[in-house]
């Protein structure tokens, strides 16, 4: 059990919150965010820093978490909310399918995170449509919602080690 | 690379080697406790677990999470290190994790506890926790005592722990294991 | 017309639609994972009024917290009333309250009342 010591001091060191590794399915998203919401309302900050930095967690939690792989096999996403000097972080990797690993790669590929009239624009657009939406215009809309509310700090990059591929996000959520 | 990549790479990989669905590390309160002992219920309604179990978890989560909160702080002039909590959930099993800072002189007499429980079956236990509970007024045992008792008794399983060094002299960091089955033998 | 009640859970808002006081209000917050069915009788009951008698509504929003897929969904309501007002019937007005100091909700009530032509009113509180 010296893991402990390890995640204790790697914790404090990068002054993590929380630590979550789930699929967050139904149920258990429901459960993730009732505790990463309890975290946020304990922080002695702003309102409105608060909502941005649930509004993050939610979209990662119930669109990002959950584009994995759908073939039975188990997912395997975690997520981790940290206070930095000037603001918060939220931290996310989770396996995602080839699909949807190239529909995240576009969309960050196609747009200049620091162009939020731009993503506000291409989004307004995907709301206004009278169709139903397509699972790429969630997860546009997802990427958007976090983009915006991070006022543009948001990245998205893949990690290989050995046979599997890792989705990571980082979001800086910056206290101005 | 960016330093915060590993720092999630660290913790994805511990967790993933323990099986780990939640770590808390940082200051632990009511507030804290309340919103663990929440989200192991959601764990435990979403796997559709036995009312009991249930029960029998947030006993000893309880137990454990209130031990903690009591002895998360030292006299240390730095706080070297933070408690933490780490549930884990495999197949069969749930476990409960907690570390926490330990004076050096308290080692001997846990260590003493924990081994004396992990020694005893459930009719033994029950008698003992009758004992303690008698003699807890008289001496300084206080909650400690009754505590792991009271977790080796609903957890139905041994007691795991490990003393760990730490950039401390009078301190050490003390690791609690419980492990609650799924399914009641 | 019938009234519409939905109370409020942890993840949905409460819906308060009041064919008699003609207020619609929709408060709390939405982050329903499946919103196409919770929505779907707000929307439902949406049709039914456009198919109605005329009269002077007024939609009273107090949210906190809406997450994307209910972003869509908001705006379904709004471009139905929208309909509902162009119509010539009925009349709409839209009240959108919000916490003074959630600048990102201010912002989104904007953004709606810029997407939709109906008579649009955002206050903060």
């Amino acid at each position: 059990m010296d893991y402990t010591v390890s995640i204790q001091r790697v914790m404090k060191e990068s002054n993590c919150l929380i630590a979550l590794r789930d699929n967050f399915e139904d149920l258990l998203a429901k459960s993730a965010l009732s505790i990463l919401e309890k975290k946020i309302e304990s922080e002695d900050i702003e309102l409105s820093l608060k909502n941005k930095i649930f509004g993050v967690v939610v979209e990662c939690v119930q669109n990002i978490c959950s584009s994995g792989l759908r073939d039975g096999k188990t997912k395997d996403s975690v997520l981790v909310l940290s206070r930095m000097p000037n603001g918060y972080k939220i931290d996310l990797g989770t396996q995602m399918s080839a699909d949807q690993e190239a529909i995240y790669s576009d969309i960050f590929k196609n747009f200049d995170t620091k162009d939020l009239s731009g993503i506000k624009e291409q989004r307004n657009a995907i709301l206004a449509s009278r169709e139903h939406l397509t699972e790429a215009e969630r997860d546009f809309l997802a990427v958007a919602d976090i983009a915006i509310r991070s006022n543009g700090e948001v990245s998205y990059w893949v990690n290989e080690s050995g046979n599997e591929r890792f989705s990571n996000i980082e979001v800086k959520i910056i206290n101005n | 690379m960016t330093a915060m990549e590993s720092t999630l790479q660290q913790i994805h990989a511990i967790m993933n080697q323990e099986n780990a669905v939640l770590v808390y590390s940082g200051e632990f309160n009511q507030d804290i406790v309340k919103s663990m002992l929440s989200y192991a219920e959601g764990k435990l309604d979403a796997t559709g677990v036995d009312d009991l179990v249930k029960k029998k978890m947030f006993n000893v989560m309880v137990e454990m999470l209130q031990n903690i909160t009591k002895h998360q702080f030292t006299t240390d002039e730095e706080q070297v290190v933070q408690p933490c909590f780490v549930l884990i959930e495999e197949d069969d099993y749930f476990c409960v994790v907690t570390g926490n800072p330990i004076h050096v002189d308290k080692i001997d007499i846990v260590s003493e506890r924990i081994n004396t429980v992990n020694g005893m079956n459930a009719d033994q236990l029950k008698e003992y926790y009758k004992q303690a509970r008698l003699n807890s007024r008289i001496s300084d045992v206080g909650g400690a005592g009754l505590g792991f008792i009271d977790m080796a008794r609903k957890s139905e399983n041994r007691l795991d722990f490990g003393v760990y060094d730490i950039d401390s002299a009078d301190y050490k960091y003390f690791s609690l294991k419980a492990r609650i089955n799924k399914v009641l033998a | 017309m019938e009234k519409l009640f939905i109370a409020k859970t942890e993840d949905t808002p409460e819906v308060d639609f009041n064919p008699e006081t003609a207020e619609l209000k929709m408060s709390g917050r939405s982050l329903p994972e499946d919103v196409t069915t919770f929505y779907a009788p707000v929307l439902a009951w949406l049709d039914e009024l456009e198919e109605g008698p005329g009269g002077a509504y007024k939609f009273i929003v107090n949210l906190e917290y809406f997450n994307t897929a209910s972003s869509k969904l908001i705006l379904d309501i709004l471009m139905r009333l929208e309909d509902i007002h162009s119509g010539g019937s009925s009349s709409i007005e839209v009240v959108w309250n919000y916490d003074k100091r959630d600048t990102d909700m201010e912002e989104a009530a904007e953004e709606y009342s810029e997407l939709v032509e109906v008579p649009f009113t955002i206050v903060g509180i």
